[in-house]
């Protein structure tokens, strides 16, 4: 199989609104930034793969307009699959350059949630308008449930929640591309307005507008390129059942543990607590993050709630989580999982802004859909995985 | 290493009162059973189509399950679903993938497109004048017919041409035959279009599951082999174009012709997304049948361009151009050596995307 690699990663700064730019000019700054990050130019780039969650942007098919700042003139394909949007268009991309029909491929995520006056409702529309719709299923509803039972099966406390909100604000503040930006105290989180119990305020995402981008190598290419390419490892994504009802167990995310088996199987992955040094997850409330630490194998079932107390998922600890400040901080909804995989990459690179210090291998992920899709990309320093 | 086409499932296309994950789930079960498959020997979906065009957001919380994607690898394109093909092609060659359920869909029923397809406009330039998907179509038909001198009865005659194929094809939407004096004496809808000019909005389904090489010869007798793939995107300011001809096809065309190592001459069928009748012209000439303003001689010489009846009779918003490569697929099996397709998306034909398919 070709070895394909991340050559390039640029962000725009996130924000509540972005009135200062329009689509196509935030797709524009993270697509320069990438491609000055890469060193080359937008002559070099073959093809533009898109990513954006349209319901969001105030605008059907923003991709169309914001081809005239990416895209235009090339091979340009849209991708749209819910919260997983970013990282399937950034494994889109990877699949481009891996077929071998592209040299050098783009992959770029822009969404404006600020455009909407409340998120919530807009997600409400994907799900069911007969069983589910009325009962006001959205994002906040569904990872409340999750937290709900997992308090319940495995005795997970509202403190242990908010140090994982503690972890991500501090993390936050050392990454000039963070939307909040904020220190955190566990009262304060604890103290923070419910918005569905029993998450707080500072337990759930902002809604963030921005742009990201991600420029993806063939081997020879990314070796020309850049003397520490983010050497793609693996991925793998999947689709769960339609219905939250028809999941087994809220408790866990097993399809989250089935996806992460098959990136392990295809990397090589042991013992992913030993071989995975940084994690980027699509954790946007706090619960999640536990939920995911479990799921992919880096905490035993019901434990991995206690590991941001105890410092573990801290940028200083043994399994460094969200050192960028993740989600909970950022979240340009349909952007989100590519800003996951540039962070990823920024950090085998070496050149994150919160840096892990002598991270090699690290994962990025993201979840969509009501609880429905995983996607996951593993990078790391190395070709191929060092033990 | 190749890349095959080995099932192909194609549901009726009109309006479905059904929802349209149900006909979705027909198109998948049509296209395992056309390849003596179960469910579980795919080991990944790529979907394509339209969150608006089925009205609901992230559409493929819906179709991933009916196209057999429980707990497998998933994704999807968000634009017609010949791109889903593309990506799907892309997947396997990578080595990542050996056998892709590819499917579309389109619910036009579900949504009033004409408004809905206004909020693609851009809220600074576009939006205002309110022009719709369709006015944006007339707009090329009318700089195409003036550049060129193509006169009604030309565009009148593609018309009944496709009405009479269509009428021979049981997936067509529309299937009633029509004449020319119906076609030129039919209400004025959008100038220079008439009303039987103007393609239907269509709910329908279309899958194909694709393999590489080894394993789609265990699958198949005779796969459909994917020759070429090239697509493309122009400006996307009206304003900022050449609205006379499909520059996009054109250069998805060329891309699509070097991956396959042929041109035109070397093609026996051809099925195009004719949203107008001079959108027929005009994509015979971007794909190298015709030079530019000649379109209507290839129609003349009888080639065989659009045995379907072609998008001016079954037009699935996010599958039309998938439902005319699958009919392509459809009509190399049956004997022809290679066929293209060419499909189009986005306001003035924008987007394109160009699929070689032989034996």
């Amino acid at each position: 199989m070709k070895r394909v690699a991340v050559v390039g990663v640029g962000q725009t700064k996130f924000r509540t609104r972005r009135d200062d730019k329009t689509h196509p000019e935030l797709t524009r700054e993270a697509v320069s930034r990438a491609l000055e990050h890469a060193g080359i130019t937008m002559d070099d780039v073959d093809a533009f793969v898109f990513g954006t969650m349209d319901p969001f942007d105030g605008i059907n098919c923003p991709d169309r307009w914001s081809s005239t700042a990416a895209g235009f003139g090339k091979p340009f394909m849209k991708i749209s699959t819910g919260g997983t949007t970013g990282l399937t268009t950034g494994i889109a991309a990877y699949q481009h350059v891996a077929s071998g029909l592209f040299d050098v491929v783009v992959a770029v995520c822009t969404q404006r949630v600020g455009e909407n006056v409340d998120a919530q409702p807009v997600l409400n529309t994907a799900v069911d308008p007969i069983y589910e719709r009325y009962s006001g299923v959205g994002a906040i509803s569904v990872a409340a449930i999750q937290a709900t039972v997992h308090m319940q099966k495995y005795g997970t406390t509202e403190e242990q929640m908010a140090w994982v909100s503690v972890k991500d604000h501090e993390n936050a503040l050392k990454n000039p591309y963070a939307h909040i930006q904020k220190r955190l105290s566990v009262e304060d989180v604890l103290s923070s307005p419910v918005v569905s119990s029993p998450l707080k305020l500072y337990e759930c995402c902002p809604r963030s507008d921005g742009s990201v981008a991600v420029v993806f190598a063939s081997g020879e290419k990314a070796e020309e390129i850049r003397d520490n390419p983010a050497w793609i490892l693996a991925e793998s994504s999947i689709s769960d059942s339609y219905f939250v009802g028809d999941r087994p167990d809220l408790a866990v995310w097993d399809s989250l543990t089935i996806a992460g088996r098959r990136l392990y199987r295809l990397a090589g992955i042991d013992d992913p607590k030993k071989d995975i040094d940084v994690a980027e997850l699509y954790s946007p409330f706090t619960i999640q993050e536990i939920l995911e630490l479990e799921a992919l194998g880096f905490a035993e079932k019901g434990e991995g709630a206690g590991l941001a107390e105890e410092g573990v998922t801290f940028v200083d600890g043994d399994m460094p989580t969200n050192p960028s400040g993740g989600v909970l901080c950022t979240n340009p909804i349909g952007a989100t999982g590519l800003v996951r995989l540039g962070e990823a990459s920024l950090q085998v690179m070496g050149e994150a802004s919160n840096q892990v210090d002598g991270a090699e291998v690290a994962l990025a992920h993201a979840w969509g859909g009501t609880l429905q899709f995983h996607a996951l990309m593993l990078v790391s320093s190395h070709k191929k995985l060092r033990r | 290493m190749k890349v095959g086409i080995v099932g192909i499932g194609i549901t009726s296309f009109g309006v479905h009162k059904e929802p349209f994950y149900n006909i979705a789930y027909e198109a998948a079960k049509k296209a395992l059973e056309d390849a003596e498959m179960e469910r579980h020997e795919i080991d990944n979906v790529v979907l394509g189509g339209y969150d608006v065009a089925v009205g609901r957001t992230i559409s493929n919380m819906y179709t991933a399950p009916a196209a057999g994607g429980y707990l497998k690898d998933e994704i999807r394109v968000s634009d017609d679903a010949a791109y889903a093909l593309a990506l799907a092609y892309m997947r396997i060659k990578s080595g990542i993938f050996d056998v892709a359920m590819v499917l579309g869909y389109g619910h036009c029923s579900e949504t009033p497109m004409e408004l809905v397809e206004l909020l693609s406009l851009d809220p600074f330039f576009h939006r205002d004048l309110g022009i719709s998907y369709q006015m944006s179509y007339a707009m090329q038909s009318y700089a195409y017919r003036m550049r060129y001198g193509i006169d009604d009865e030309t565009a009148a005659e593609v018309v009944v041409r496709a009405r009479k194929r269509a009428s021979k094809y049981e997936y067509a939407h529309v299937r009633e035959e029509v004449t020319a004096d119906e076609v030129l004496s039919s209400e004025m809808a959008i100038f220079p279009l008439r009303k039987l000019e103007l393609p239907p909005w269509s709910d329908g389904c279309v899958a194909l599951i694709l393999a590489e090489e080894t394993i789609a010869k265990r699958i198949s007798s005779e796969p459909v082999w994917v020759e070429g793939l090239g697509w493309h995107t122009e400006n996307y300011y009206l304003g900022s174009r050449d609205l006379a001809e499909l520059f996009s096809t054109k250069k998805a065309a060329e891309k699509a012709y070097k991956m396959a190592g042929c041109d035109a001459k070397d093609v026996e069928a051809a099925e195009v997304m004719d949203l107008t009748p001079y959108h027929h012209l005009m994509a015979l000439e971007a794909l190298g049948f015709a030079a530019s303003g000649r379109g209507k001689e290839v129609v003349e010489s009888g080639f065989p361009v659009n045995s379907s009846g072609g998008a001016l009779c079954t037009n699935a918003h996010g599958t039309t151009g998938l439902f005319l490569t699958a009919s392509l697929a459809l009509q190399i099996r049956d004997g022809r050596d290679r066929g293209i397709a060419s499909a189009v998306s986005g306001y003035a034909a924008q987007n394109s995307i160009v699929t070689i398919l032989g034996v």
